[in-house]
């Protein structure tokens, strides 16, 4: 049993404060949401989704991580189109690093855009198809100066 | 007075109706992530972009949400499909701090 789920257990039985049950749960369902919004390497790898018609082009070493070039190329399969894109930036502070609505889902999709790079990582674009369903690849970097570099 | 951020947008293919051309804009932001600290320590507020639009003729086509991932003066490329009738692509931004700005192009066809 967590240290969590001790203390919550504690606060409920003895106090019978419901304002501090209410809190932890508040807490827990939050760090789950904070989860969520900024995956880790692990939790995108979790995911175990297909790779297929996604082609990323991304440097297999940058000079400097403040502007990594990225070129992806989605081609959904069937008849499903893409009508949303995710790029993941694991080893960030924030790892979202964009999110893209296509409002006029398209079957082959290809965008470039430039990231900031923390350090050397995977960069993982996730493809959000007509179905539902999602697919994702990745492709790694060696970043040799980072981006998060204060007073520059 | 309010800072004059730059804005670009240009097209690359075949303006051909039904076509697809992709749309390149870029603009002169910086992006600051809120992360960083100056020379002396102290936090540089945040600025970062936080909504794009794309229109087409005047319909939306795409929307961006960047995060402190993307690089400072942002840069996509994004496919547009060419109207019957050609048009304007327009580019809207606003960022945190509740500064706006647009960029737009005329869609000449190809005879």
């Amino acid at each position: 049993m967590d240290m969590h789920t001790d203390l919550k257990r504690l606060s409920c039985k003895r106090l019978m404060v419901l304002p501090a049950c209410a809190a932890m749960a508040t807490l827990r369902s939050f760090g789950a949401y904070a989860q969520a919004l900024n995956p880790r390497a692990q939790d995108l790898h979790n995911l175990h989704l297909k790779s297929d018609g996604i082609e990323l082009e991304f440097p297999p070493l940058a000079e400097t991580g403040f502007s990594v070039p990225l070129r992806a190329q989605i081609i959904a399969p069937n008849e499903l189109k893409v009508v949303g894109i995710e790029v993941y930036l694991p080893e960030n502070p924030v790892t979202q690093a964009l999110k893209l609505r296509v409002l006029e889902p398209q079957n082959r999709y290809q965008f470039s855009t430039r990231l900031r790079l923390a350090t050397s990582q995977d960069v993982w674009v996730l493809a959000i198809l007509s179905d539902g369903s999602r697919r994702a690849a990745r492709a790694h970097t060696v970043v040799t100066i980072s981006a998060c570099v204060d007073g520059s | 007075m309010a800072t004059l951020i730059p804005s670009r947008l240009a097209f690359f293919g075949r303006s051909v109706p039904g076509h697809t051309i992709e749309a390149r804009w870029i603009v002169g932001h910086p992006m600051e992530s809120g992360l960083r600290t100056d020379d002396d320590g102290k936090r540089i507020a945040r600025n970062m972009i936080t909504l794009v639009r794309v229109f087409v003729a005047g319909k939306a086509v795409l929307e961006l949400e960047p995060g402190i991932g993307m690089a400072a003066n942002p840069y996509l490329a994004s496919p547009v499909t060419v109207p019957a009738e050609g048009g304007f692509v327009r580019v809207e931004w606003v960022d945190d701090k509740g500064a706006q700005g647009s960029a737009q192009q005329l869609l000449l066809l190809e005879k």
